[in-house]
């Protein structure tokens, strides 16, 4: 009778535990905290991104691909292209806030820096799907295959979409919700920086089949020309622009690529093992290095690590979390 | 259940032909597993260490031309099929992305790569559209998969090598198998033969005729079951014999007397008789005679039982010449009547555990002999006496005619008797000794005698003494 009751006990903890939402450890206030989405391990790890010092982990144990962070830099959304739903979590309690019921697919998520509107990319419905911050779907655009790059205009206007199968890029107005523009780019192109003043749009890329891409491919931000390529072996994925210039991350070759702001190569410096995802922000470069579960960190202007922090198995994209 | 319709050579045959079929099938089994097994072992140890050598020349970076022609070179001059992969593709280093490409290296072996440990394949490769054995060497700069020697040969080549195998193997197999089954359709043959031959002697004996001998061939469990066939067909052809023997020795023995009483009643009831004497003495000899038939049936009755053990031994501890001395007592009428001098010697501390009226019937019967044949103012001497701590004899010595030295060991035969005319001057029954012999046996004594034409004869009788 005893046994019984206890065993009716643990159970009803287990189920009074199983339907409250996921908490994860809180992370400490901090002016700039770096994130590091861990596909390997399905982790989120926290950084203090002037010290390095490690602020907290979330085992998230779910099949993560990414994450964005809301406009109110402390919501932090999960998602996974195998996921059925996207999560959002508030990183200053690491409470649960959010769930969206998005069906699975979703490849990326950009957040709007103007207006109340997150991007997700959906690689089954083949469309990106604009959610408004509390859930509400609020509009869909269909696109290629995998929209697996999203990219924005400042004025939060212009959406650049870059498939990553059928060779295409696309130009959205989000007002309008609907493609102005389709350009043809390089198979499995990946990653892109939009150069607004100069009207450039630099798309990175894997290449297909047993040939590696080598080059970046720069279109015209308004017509999507091409204009012309630059060499930045092999398979350039990861692009940031920063007042010391503009980097580049070719994750095939560990190297990564400095042009000065008219595009005259600089430098370059073999870092990491397999780099995937690169942030730049305080004068630094923050490089995930995939194979050696690493954030390299090189001064933007020496081009030299100036230091290593050890993260989760996998570390696939960096985001920024700046204090308020 | 339907009963098993094989013979036993067929089954043995079954089980030979299995076991070789079985021993060779697995035999060959082994042999190529381990063929594979050690072969394939071999290379892939001796690609590790070709693969191992040439990884030592990497000394991290990117992968120089240098090195890439010295591999190149290897490759042309080493009989596996020797490759530097540096391709990021090939290593699946977008493995993260969904590429849809099926690299040389898979994610499963790129992990195991950046450990720092070698990858061994053995199996069918898309990429070379056949079946390799191949070993992959790590370069590593750190965490940096900067490439991979891949080292294979076509697994082909070491098929071929067990086909060559399989050529000189499998027709000595067979034959091997051919050659193992008719030896053993021969050997089964050979065993089950006297089998056979056993069955139909024991068919024929049923019939009657105990004669048919099995050759015996060999001395094993067969032979000697043969040996033993024979032995048991012979002993019964002696029973039998010896029941005929019997049987008309009884007809025989009872026909004697009938025929006196029958004649002499017939005489007395057809008044061929005159005087009253003479019918008297008619009544006499038919009286006598019927004595003589009770006597025969109570001796063959006593044998039946003693043989057939029917009537258990009543066994008490008894003071044997006590019952010697108590037999000899009634003979003295018989002593005196013809002058027999008794020489009497018994030792009293002598105790049997025995029946003590199937030991006054052995010394009865032998007295019986004993004054039957000695001679008017012949001596018998009877001796008790210790042998040792375990056993004691009984010697009943006689002055009598004896018995001639070749017919000693047939003494003790049911009806045999010394004197084959079977004149019944003597007036035994002919079953006297062997009721002893048997009484004797019966208390796990001996009996022998000793004995020669005219010199009288000695029985001597061997028992165990009653230990506590």
């Amino acid at each position: 009778m005893r046994k019984a009751r206890l065993f009716l006990l643990i159970l009803g903890l287990f189920l009074v535990y199983g339907c409250e939402k996921t908490t994860f450890p809180a992370v400490p206030k901090r002016p700039q905290i770096l994130v590091s989405v861990n596909v390997n391990d399905e982790s989120v790890a926290f950084f203090d991104a002037k010290t390095g010092a490690a602020l907290a982990e979330w085992k998230v144990k779910k099949p993560i691909q990414g994450a964005a962070l809301l406009r109110d830099r402390r919501t932090l959304l999960l998602y996974g292209n195998e996921l059925d739903r996207v999560y959002l979590y508030d990183i200053k309690t690491g409470k649960a806030t959010q769930e969206w019921q998005t069906g699975k697919g979703i490849v990326h998520a950009l957040v709007s820096d103007k207006g109340d509107a997150v991007f997700l990319a959906d690689e089954r419905q083949n469309a990106i799907r604009i959610f408004k911050e509390n859930g509400q779907e609020a509009g869909k655009i269909a696109v290629g295959d995998k929209p697996l790059t999203l990219l924005q205009n400042d004025a939060g206007t212009l959406l650049y979409v870059i498939d990553f199968r059928n060779k295409k890029a696309y130009i959205i107005q989000v007002g309008k919700r609907r493609v102005v523009r389709t350009f043809s780019v390089p198979k499995f192109a990946v990653g892109g920086l939009l150069r607004e003043k100069e009207g450039e749009l630099w798309i990175g890329g894997h290449g297909s089949g047993n040939t590696v891409e080598t080059n970046i491919h720069i279109y015209s931000a308004s017509t999507g020309a091409l204009g012309k390529t630059v060499k930045a072996p092999v398979m350039p994925v990861a692009f940031a622009e920063t007042e010391e210039g503009i980097y580049v991350l070719s994750h095939g070759s560990s190297t990564l690529w400095k042009w000065d702001a008219s595009g005259k190569l600089e430098s370059s410096v073999i870092v990491g093992a397999n780099p995937f995802a690169m942030i730049g922000a305080n004068e630094r470069l923050y490089i995930a290095s995939y194979d050696s579960n690493e954030i390299y960190v090189v001064d933007g202007r020496t081009m030299k690590v100036i230091d290593r922090w050890k993260t989760g198995k996998g570390p696939f994209q960096l985001l920024m979390a700046e204090g308020e | 259940m339907r009963q098993n319709t094989l013979t036993l050579e067929q089954k043995i045959w079954l089980v030979i032909s299995l076991g070789v079929i079985l021993t060779v099938s697995f035999s060959s089994f082994l042999l190529d597993y381990f063929y594979q097994k050690l072969y394939v072992d071999k290379v892939e140890q001796t690609l590790l260490q070709e693969g191992k050598s040439l990884a030592s020349d990497y000394h991290g970076g990117a992968v120089s031309e240098t090195f890439r022609k010295q591999i190149e070179w290897y490759d042309k001059k080493s009989t596996a099929k020797v490759m530097l992969v540096n391709n990021p593709r090939e290593l699946s280093a977008c493995l993260p992305f969904d590429i849809n490409y099926q690299s040389l290296i898979s994610g499963k072996d790129r992990a195991k790569l950046l450990n720092g440990e070698t990858v061994t394949k053995i199996g069918y490769e898309k990429r070379f559209h056949r079946k390799i054995m191949g070993v992959m060497i790590p370069l590593l700069d750190g965490r940096r998969l900067q490439g991979v020697i891949y080292l294979y040969i076509p697994l082909a080549s070491i098929q071929e090598l067990t086909k060559d195998v399989a050529m000189i193997w499998l027709p000595l197999a067979v034959l091997f198998v051919f050659v193992l089954l008719f030896a053993g359709k021969r050997f089964v043959r050979h065993i089950t033969g006297p089998l056979k031959e056993m069955e139909e002697v024991a068919y024929h004996m049923s019939q009657g005729n105990y004669e048919a001998q099995i050759p015996v061939r060999t001395n094993d469990e067969i032979g000697r079951l043969a040996k033993a066939f024979n032995v048991m067909a012979k002993a019964i052809a002696e029973e039998d014999m010896r029941k005929r023997e019997f049987l008309a020795n009884v007809s025989h023995e009872l026909r004697t007397p009938l025929s006196y009483v029958k004649g002499y009643s017939e005489a007395v009831l057809q008044g061929l008789v005159k005087t009253k004497e003479e019918e008297r003495k008619y009544v006499q000899l038919i009286h006598r005679e019927a004595g003589r038939m009770e006597r025969l049936v109570r001796d063959l009755l006593d044998l039946a039982q003693l043989e057939g053990n029917s009537v258990p031994l009543q066994k008490t501890p008894l003071v044997f010449a006590q019952v010697i001395e108590d037999t000899a007592v009634k003979y003295e009428p018989f002593l005196q009547k013809k002058q027999i001098a008794l020489h009497v010697e018994l030792d009293h501390d002598i105790i049997l555990e025995g029946d003590a009226d199937r030991l006054e019937q052995v010394v009865q019967n032998l007295l019986d002999n004993a004054v039957r044949y000695t001679p008017t103012a012949g001596k018998i001497d009877i001796q008790l006496r210790k042998v040792n701590a375990t056993s004691c004899q009984l010697i009943i010595r006689d002055s009598g005619k004896g018995v001639p030295k070749e017919k000693v060991p047939f003494l003790g035969q049911r009806f045999f008797r010394v004197d084959q005319a079977r004149t019944r001057k003597e007036g035994g029954t002919g079953l006297g000794l062997a009721i002893v012999k048997q009484i004797v046996s019966l208390h796990d004594g001996t009996m022998s005698f000793f004995s020669e034409e005219g010199k009288g004869m000695e029985v001597v009788i061997q028992l165990p003494i009653y230990t506590e």
